[in-house]
């Protein structure tokens, strides 16, 4: 009988291979950096219905795994968000809120099953969502919250393939 | 499954416990340094752009190069497309023809009526030549604020304030720039006013965005609802910035108060982009004001 001494040979590196601790700390923080760049898709679109992709990875993250990010980790990404999505400090300003919400949330519920999590997540994006339209409109915009339900619909029916993503995404730097 | 641990807390260790409080309160100063800068927008619109044009440079190459490939797929669509429903489009050509030609003969009255006008004031209307041409790359479609991204920026020319258009019409204005990218606040922005009149009777007008692209116009003339479906809008000049002429929008639709446009420009199928200079209008001739003169003399009266 023949020895599989190839497949034994790539049995003991997967046992000795560790996951880097570099890919096991960045790729959330990259993930929602790179989401965060929707103005880079070569798309014009001249009303809003993109969904808020920064943001809902970063709420993707924040239902998987409760101690993903530092309680200040909101801050930092949600300045690089509205860098790139040109708006004036509204990640700033609601990202580390979301995370304080979930923080309470945890306290509430912590057993969560994927309904609860996907109704969680829409009540925080639709907030988030409103929050934002009345900081563009205190900024300068006239835009009717009408205008804007296409948006959040899209978002709350992408919120599971978010979280999907992200759970593939986590598997990926764990293994 | 282990009971998840009920929140962060870290024990009894005084110097995690520190640490933990120390995170939170870097968040909530970092949420009220948002709360600032929402704020400060709110006064100062131009405020943070040098911070906001360094990420915008970095995606705008990507989108530019994304650019190149979904521009080729498109126009193959449309050629299928265009095959569909050549039928239906027959028939519109040939009305669309014959009102053009009624067009043609009032066009032809306009511009001779034009150069009489424009002899008579002197006026020398020299061809204004564009900053720069370039790209429209992508969009802020997250945002309820309709920015595009222009592939062009401070390197190239373009300053903020500038107008920018489009073979087909007026695109917007140039709000922010990057050094190889610029922010362009397109007219159908909510926040977005361009001064126009109509191009047959020069009814003055001013469009505003409404949200969903589309454009809602409100007369400057008290009175009666003038809005007309099918009318076509120009920009006036009026104020400066966006120099007289320039196509913004067709009447779809009539509103209770104004009217519903569609803009010409498509920033979606933009090819191309001028950046023109900023429109300026002449000041008003100064008119002399006599006044007397006061001799203010201290301590006398």
């Amino acid at each position: 009988m023949m020895r599989p001494a190839l497949n034994l040979g790539r049995r003991r590196t997967e046992l000795m291979n560790q996951p880097s601790p570099i890919k096991i700390k960045m790729v959330p923080t990259l993930s929602v950096m790179i989401a965060s760049l929707s103005p880079a898709f070569p798309i014009v679109i001249n009303y809003p219905v993109l969904p808020p992709l920064g943001a809902m990875v970063f709420l993707g993250w924040r239902l998987l795994q409760r101690h993903i990010w530092f309680p200040w980790s909101g801050v930092v990404l949600g300045f690089f968000n509205d860098l790139a999505n040109g708006t004036p400090g509204t990640a700033t300003l609601t990202w580390p809120m979301m995370q304080l919400i979930m923080d309470l949330v945890d306290q509430r519920l912590p057993w969560r099953d994927y309904h609860t999590d996907w109704r969680l997540g829409s009540m925080l994006i639709t907030l988030y969502l409103l929050l934002a339209l009345t900081i563009a409109n205190y900024t300068g915009g006239r835009t009717t919250v009408i205008f804007i339900m296409p948006q959040i619909i899209i978002s709350i029916l992408l919120f599971p393939l978010c979280i999907r993503v992200c759970g593939a995404l986590d598997q990926w730097r764990l293994r | 499954m282990v009971t998840p641990p009920a929140s962060r807390r870290p024990g009894f260790s005084r110097r995690a416990q520190y640490g933990l409080f120390a995170g939170y309160m870097l968040a909530i100063s970092g949420a009220l340094f948002g709360l600032l800068m929402v704020i400060t927008a709110h006064y100062d619109p131009d405020g943070h752009n040098a911070l906001r044009g360094v990420v915008q440079d970095i995606s705008s190459p990507v989108a530019s190069a994304g650019r190149e490939l979904i521009g080729g797929g498109r126009n193959a669509y449309e050629a299928v497309a265009a095959y569909i429903d050549a039928g239906s489009k027959n028939r519109a050509m040939g009305r669309e023809v014959a009102a053009d030609r009624t067009a043609i003969v009032s066009g032809r009255n306009a511009i001779f009526e034009n150069s009489r006008l424009r002899a008579l004031l002197k006026m020398e209307q020299s061809e204004r030549a564009p900053v720069v041409a370039g790209q429209i790359v992508s969009s802020m479609g997250e945002n309820s604020r309709t920015f595009a991204i222009l592939n062009k920026g401070h390197l190239a020319g373009v300053t903020s304030g500038e107008p920018v258009r489009g073979p087909d019409g007026l695109v917007g204005l140039v709000v922010q720039t990057g050094a190889i990218s610029a922010q362009v606040l397109l007219i159908s922005d909510t926040g977005a006013v361009v001064p126009v009149r109509r191009a047959s009777d020069g009814l003055p007008a001013f469009s505003r965005g409404l949200g969903d692209g589309r454009l809602t116009l409100t007369s400057a003339v008290p009175g009666i609802n003038p809005f007309k479906v099918g009318d076509t809008f120009v920009t006036s000049g009026t104020g400066g910035v966006y120099a007289p002429g320039i196509p913004v929008a067709i009447v779809i639709g009539i509103d209770h108060d104004g009217a519903i446009a569609r803009p010409f420009a498509d920033p979606a199928r933009l090819d191309f982009a001028l950046v023109e200079p900023q429109f300026v209008t002449a000041p008003p001739a100064p008119t002399e004001i006599k006044t007397k003169t006061v001799h203010h003399n201290k301590g006398r009266k």
